[in-house]
């Protein structure tokens, strides 16, 4: 669906290059998720395959077609959701989304029902500026779905939404992708790509250094190791072992043997963790 | 098309919820006013000065602030990753304001009982001195941030634009002032008022103001893609 082969970018008026040759391929129906610190390139990566910016070196396509040779059908078929929401303050949500609806040439969605999908439906009249910034983010979202796009480009899509909104965008995301759509999620949020992510790529001063996914890369990366609680005296106490060796572990034996055990859990490591050790910084 | 005309009912939309035609109507009341009590002889000659600045004063003050309000709510990036096009965004703004600048410029020739040489030229001197200053206009929205930018920006563009007038009054006199659309703007207005007109010159003038129409298009695609659309998405936050 998305395919990025070497790709390399520079601002107008910069020295350095900001994308340095980056690759990478997203299937359709998948959540691809660009995890990196502030600045390391994420949005202008993501403005490049949205066909905003222009003059890269390299070749990017979008469902077999190359950004070079896109016309305005290409946002029909595309959404978008930029970090900070972008709505008319004075309109209600009702008319933020008609107006937006109107600019496409293509059958929209209904209005009703993507307010219903995030909650908003009851505050449909209600004019954005007196929203908070969780139901901007909300409105901000549904609308990247507007006119059904086979790609959606979410940038940061739970930030400052509270657990339970949080949960329900990640739903939809799930849903979307459950339906065919294609997900570029940018973030440095990595519980949220961890959650939802098929693939993540870690992208770092304009490089990609890995590509994966999540699960495999906790295993790869993670510590090997289990915790175990249990009580001894009427004391809870606990105890490491290597997960590679239990078998033949006979302390780990008599332990479980003798003792009552509280509870047990493998040590994986956090994609934060796996980014740390990949690229030998912090995501902050 | 569609798209446009969608385009051009969202400006009004936008315009009017922001208020901008509340304010408008002062100004128009205002003019009005001024015309009531100017004795029937100068009557005219400060009509085409009130009819002038009403597009310039629309072009430059009413598209920043236009603008200016439309990028705090930062609703242009996400308009350029709908199949809108540059040149619709900036035909719309245009549209909306000819709208407004040659309907009010209607109104106060018609409260004030002016009777024009030539109405049709008057409409089209309006549309294109509209045009015109709404491009100008932009040129500088796309690049300010701020209101104070915008206060001091709007001032150097206004001296500028009314430099040519000490050629009118007679303070200095230079062929060159009539090269800037300002004096073509001007003279048709007054001949599309007062009559007494040389044809020769009024082709020049349309043409003057073509060219310059052409020009500022030009340069407020060029400044609109550098400082609008290149900066999508950066979350920096802007103060306004
Ligand atoms: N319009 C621009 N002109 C020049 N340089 C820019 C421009 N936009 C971004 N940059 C630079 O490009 C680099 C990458 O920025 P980018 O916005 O892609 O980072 P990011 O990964 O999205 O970061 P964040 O997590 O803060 O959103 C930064 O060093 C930034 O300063
Ligand atoms: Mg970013």
């Amino acid at each position: 669906m998305i395919q990025v082969k070497n790709l390399y970018y520079t601002y107008p008026g910069n020295k350095d290059e900001t994308i340095k040759g980056i690759n990478f391929r997203i299937k359709k129906g998948e959540i691809f998720g660009l995890l990196g610190p502030n600045g390391a390139g994420k949005s202008t990566t993501q403005k490049i395959i949205i066909g905003i910016l222009k003059k890269y070196r390299g070749s990017v396509k979008v469902s077999e077609i190359d950004i070079k040779d896109i016309t305005s059908s290409f946002y029909e078929e595309i959404g978008v959701a930029f970090e900070t929401p972008n709505l008319f303050n004075k309109y209600t949500a009702e008319e933020n989304l008609l107006f937006f609806a109107s600019l496409y040439n293509k059958e929209t969605e209904d209005i009703n029902s993507l307010l219903n999908m995030v909650g908003l439906i009851k505050d449909k009249k209600t004019r954005v500026s007196e929203y908070s910034k969780g139901m901007k983010m909300r409105l901000n979202f549904c609308r990247a779905f507007i006119n059904n796009p086979s790609i959606v480009f979410l940038d940061e899509p739970t930030s400052g939404l509270d657990p339970v909104n949080a949960r329900k965008i990640k739903d939809i995301i799930q849903k979307k992708k459950e339906e065919g759509v294609t997900v570029f999620l940018s973030t440095h949020d990595m519980y949220v790509a961890d959650e939802l992510c098929d693939k993540v790529g870690f992208i770092e001063e304009g490089d990609i250094d890995l590509i994966e996914s999540p699960s495999k890369l906790k295993l790869d990366y993670g510590l090997k190791k289990v915790k175990i609680e249990y009580e001894k005296n009427k004391k809870v106490e606990f105890i490491e072992f290597d997960l590679n060796s239990l078998k033949n572990n006979e302390k780990f034996i008599n332990l479980i043997n003798q003792y009552k055990i509280v509870t047990m859990h493998t040590e994986e490591a956090t994609l934060e963790e796996v980014f740390i050790k990949v690229t030998g910084r912090n995501l902050y | 098309m569609r798209n446009l005309l969608n385009l051009v009912k969202n400006d009004i939309k936008f315009q009017y919820k922001n208020g901008f035609y509340y304010i408008y109507l002062f100004i128009a009341i205002i003019y009005i006013l001024i015309l009531c009590f100017i004795p029937t002889e100068y009557k005219k000659d400060i009509t085409i000065f009130i009819v002038l600045s009403d597009p310039v004063m629309l072009g430059f003050f009413f598209i920043g602030a236009i603008i200016l309000f439309e990028k705090g709510d930062k609703v242009i990036e996400q308009l350029f990753v709908t199949p809108i096009k540059i040149n619709q965004y900036i035909i719309s703004k245009v549209i909306s304001l000819i709208f407004l600048a040659t309907s009010v410029g209607m109104i106060i020739v018609i409260t004030s009982n002016i009777d024009l040489f030539s109405i049709i030229l008057f409409v089209i001197s309006l549309i294109m001195i509209s045009t015109f200053f709404t491009l100008l206009g932009i040129t500088l929205a796309v690049r300010i941030d701020t209101v104070n930018e915008f206060i001091l920006f709007s001032i150097i563009y206004y001296l500028l634009i009314m430099l040519p007038f000490l050629d009118v009054f007679n303070v200095v006199n230079s062929y060159l002032f009539y090269l800037l659309p300002t004096l073509p703007s001007y003279f048709l207005l007054s001949y599309s008022i007062k009559g007494t007109f040389n044809n020769l010159y009024i082709w020049y003038h349309i043409a003057n103001l073509l060219f310059w129409i052409v020009i500022t298009y030009i340069w407020v695609k060029n400044w609109f893609y550098k400082y609008i659309i290149l900066k999508i998405g950066d979350n920096n936050e802007k103060n306004i």
